[in-house]
């Protein structure tokens, strides 16, 4: 009987730290986990007794690279707890706001976080260095989407102008226009990158799973909606809340959870299994080009996912400006009156749906909170597909291996500072 | 030719939301420059970790909340020559030291079912843990201040930012007062540098970049105005906790922090 482990300290260019053990037992694969080294900043539990519009300003700052999307589900669910109902105009800016978080977190994974493993080049700085003209084109993309982010939420970490009820500030929409010049470029840029992407030679590998996402009958939906599993079922964000299940393991700071007792998968790959009907035009365009038949497995496909994804947010984008052109230009913010009771909010992060719960009492003050990530709601599923994928790279030698492991763990997107908070 | 030596520098990231790593990253070409100047030897959201004996520069982002993460900060001062600490989590302990006016056992057992074998201690501000050089404060940096800081150091001078109030960057920039509208705004006492970016999405300042030095008085009088607004003194301690500035108004105002811990 051999029994073999396989360990990663550390797994750099994600976001958080994290590493990975594995047991091998006479060629079987007993135990693939994700051990995650951040602490514990017990945010449930600093939010409780705080005023209802702290709630957003704390949970932003659970992660640096989506606060975005932090900001954007506490409100949802607050606005539900006080039966809030937002104006066109506020919605509309706010599905902005949420595809350019996906633009600018996208353009920074795919290219910059897990491209290079492809390549087999573990310095990002090298992997610039050899592609110049995709970095450049990369980077174009990034800069379009955080310039807009900087614009309506008035700094790109840690967003300012999005609250309760509306918007603090409305931005300048001559500003916001100017940057909007550059859309044909960024358009084709996002285009080419997806082509350079494509010629990647992806590792073949299936392990299925059910998609969990969004889903509005209009639109491929990002920010409100029902939520829909690839194998039929629908349900309301609070009836998803309460199916599925949420445990916790001793020594981890993470929790992991599970739908009707099985992993899930979500994220990019997720929703364009759901709703690849609903994508714009010329990203439906660029995903049929792949020729990648639907519904597919391979999770490395993620980051295909995510490039088409920037093309669809970006025809989407074009499309609700027009849209907010046609409305009042007053901002249209509504006053809040805190009352007792509970909510509910549901966004589609970059990696996934994020899910929030509060309850309040009739000062506004927090009684309860509970914030489900996407990286905890996957990462059953990551260790799920590690499980089947490592007999197939345990006997490559080790550094390889490594760079094997850590290409799919990153395909994933997973965010340990959202998954620990 | 002369081979030249370039700085070795390294950003280091403690447990946080990796913000100011990010604000630094967004600089995109200019962050791509400075590697010109210097070497970039540690930065996990670039590469896979590797491992120095020496630094010229370590920046630490975060708050050492797990024993691990002490450890490391601890390394990090004994092999670089210059330690600067980069944003509020590592300045002033982040928006988590709000558990440390709480019952912090209480509340992590209210996040975690199997808390006893959950690492959780008290927040403390880095350069409370070990001896630091320079500060980059703000929640998150701004990342101009960063570059500001790198081009000195490769130039051999100083660092410093100017002791001057938020309140001054947000009247250049015209913004309406949030302090006179009633508003809990430590703009008059808070240092700037940030160019009032909050005020100027007309969002309050609460301080994220620490309070200006010998500011007892100024603390005392900004306390005595909102009071007149009809805030109370506890309420305007709770919502400083939030970026780490109450300890400094309690010192200014003589209040024994134990005495107000909630339970």
């Amino acid at each position: 009987m051999s029994i073999k482990t396989i360990k990663i300290n550390h797994i750099a260019k994600m976001e958080g730290h994290t590493g990975f053990v594995a047991s091998i037992l006479d060629g079987d694969v007993k135990r693939a986990k994700l051990e995650t080294l951040e602490g514990a900043r017990l945010i449930e539990g600093i939010l409780l007794g705080r005023d209802y519009f702290e709630v957003p300003m704390i949970t932003g700052r659970i992660c640096g690279i989506c606060p975005i999307v932090h900001f954007l589900t506490a409100t949802q669910a607050i606005e539900q707890a006080f039966k809030v109902k937002v104006s066109e105009q506020t919605t509309i800016i706010r599905k902005i706001m949420e595809l350019l978080q996906i633009i600018h977190s996208h353009s920074l994974h795919m290219f910059f976080l897990s491209l290079p493993d492809f390549f087999g080049i573990e310095n990002d700085l090298k992997f610039i260095e050899k592609y110049k003209k995709e970095t450049a084109a990369a980077l174009r993309i990034r800069q379009f989407a955080i310039d807009l982010v900087e614009q309506i939420g008035g700094r790109v970490v840690h967003p300012l102008t999005i609250e309760v009820g509306g918007f603090k500030k409305l931005p300048a929409m001559i500003e916001v226009q100017r940057k909007m010049k550059n859309y044909n470029l960024i358009l084709e840029d996002a285009s080419a990158l997806v082509e350079f992407v494509s010629k990647i030679k992806f590792p073949d590998f299936s392990r299925k799973t059910e998609f969990i996402s969004l889903s509005d009958k209009n639109e491929y939906e990002v920010l409100a909606g029902d939520i829909i599993t690839s194998s039929g079922q629908k349900m309301t964000k609070e009836e998803f809340y309460k199916q599925i299940k949420e445990w916790h393991q001793p020594f981890e700071a993470v929790k992991r959870v599970s739908f009707n007792d099985k992993p899930y998968f979500l994220g990019a790959f997720a929703r364009i299994n759901n709703n690849y009907k609903q994508l714009n035009p010329q990203a439906k365009k660029t995903w049929n080009e792949l020729g990648i038949k639907l519904p597919s497995y391979n999770t490395f496909y993620n980051i295909l996912a995510q490039g088409v994804e920037i093309i669809h947010c970006l025809e989407e984008i074009k499309r609700l400006l027009k849209q907010l052109g046609k409305i009042d230009q007053k901002n249209t913010k509504v006053k809040i009156l805190p009352r007792a009771g509970e909510g509910w909010g549901a966004v589609e992060a970059p990696r996934g749906i994020l899910l929030d719960y509060y309850k309040f009492d009739k000062n506004g003050k927090v009684l309860d909170a509970n914030i489900i990530t996407p990286t905890a709601q996957f990462l059953a599923n990551l260790e799920a597909d590690l499980m089947v994928y490592l007999p197939n790279v345990y006997k490559m030698p080790v550094s390889q291996r490594r760079q094997k492991i850590r290409a799919l763990i990153r395909a994933y997107d997973p965010c340990i500072s959202c998954a620990t908070h | 030719m002369p081979k030249i030596i370039k700085p070795s520098i390294a950003i280091f990231g403690l447990t946080s939301c990796e913000g100011c790593q990010f604000s630094i990253l967004d600089l995109h070409e200019k962050f791509l420059e400075l590697t010109k100047y210097l070497d970039i030897d540690e930065f996990r959201l670039i590469e896979d970790e590797k491992e120095r004996s020496h630094y010229d520069i370590a920046f630490v982002e975060g708050n050492p909340v797990t024993n691990d993460n002490l450890n490391i900060l601890q390394h990090i001062r004994k092999i670089s020559d210059v330690v600067v600490v980069l944003g509020n989590c590592a300045d002033l302990g982040g928006v988590w030291e709000i558990k440390n006016y709480r019952d912090n056992k209480k509340l992590g057992c209210y996040v975690y079912k199997q808390c006893k074998s959950i690492e959780n201690r008290q927040v403390i501000e880095v350069p409370k843990a070990i001896k630091v050089d320079y500060v980059i404060p703000g929640c998150p940096i701004n990342a101009q201040n960063f570059l500001a800081l790198v081009y000195s150091l490769l130039n051999k001078k100083q660092w410093a930012l100017m002791q001057n109030p938020v309140c001054w960057e947000c009247q250049i920039n015209k913004n309406p007062c949030l302090l006179q509208e009633g508003k809990i705004c430590l703009g008059p006492l808070a240092i700037g540098g940030c160019n009032a970016v909050c005020l100027n999405s007309r969002q309050e300042c609460w301080a994220c970049r620490g309070i200006l030095d010998q500011a007892d008085e100024k603390i005392k009088n900004l306390m005595k105005i909102l009071q007149n607004h009809g805030w109370s003194i506890a309420d305007i301690l709770e919502k400083m906790e939030f970026f780490g500035a109450r300890d400094r108004i309690e010192a200014a105002l003589n209040i024994n922090k134990e005495l107000n811990k909630k339970k």
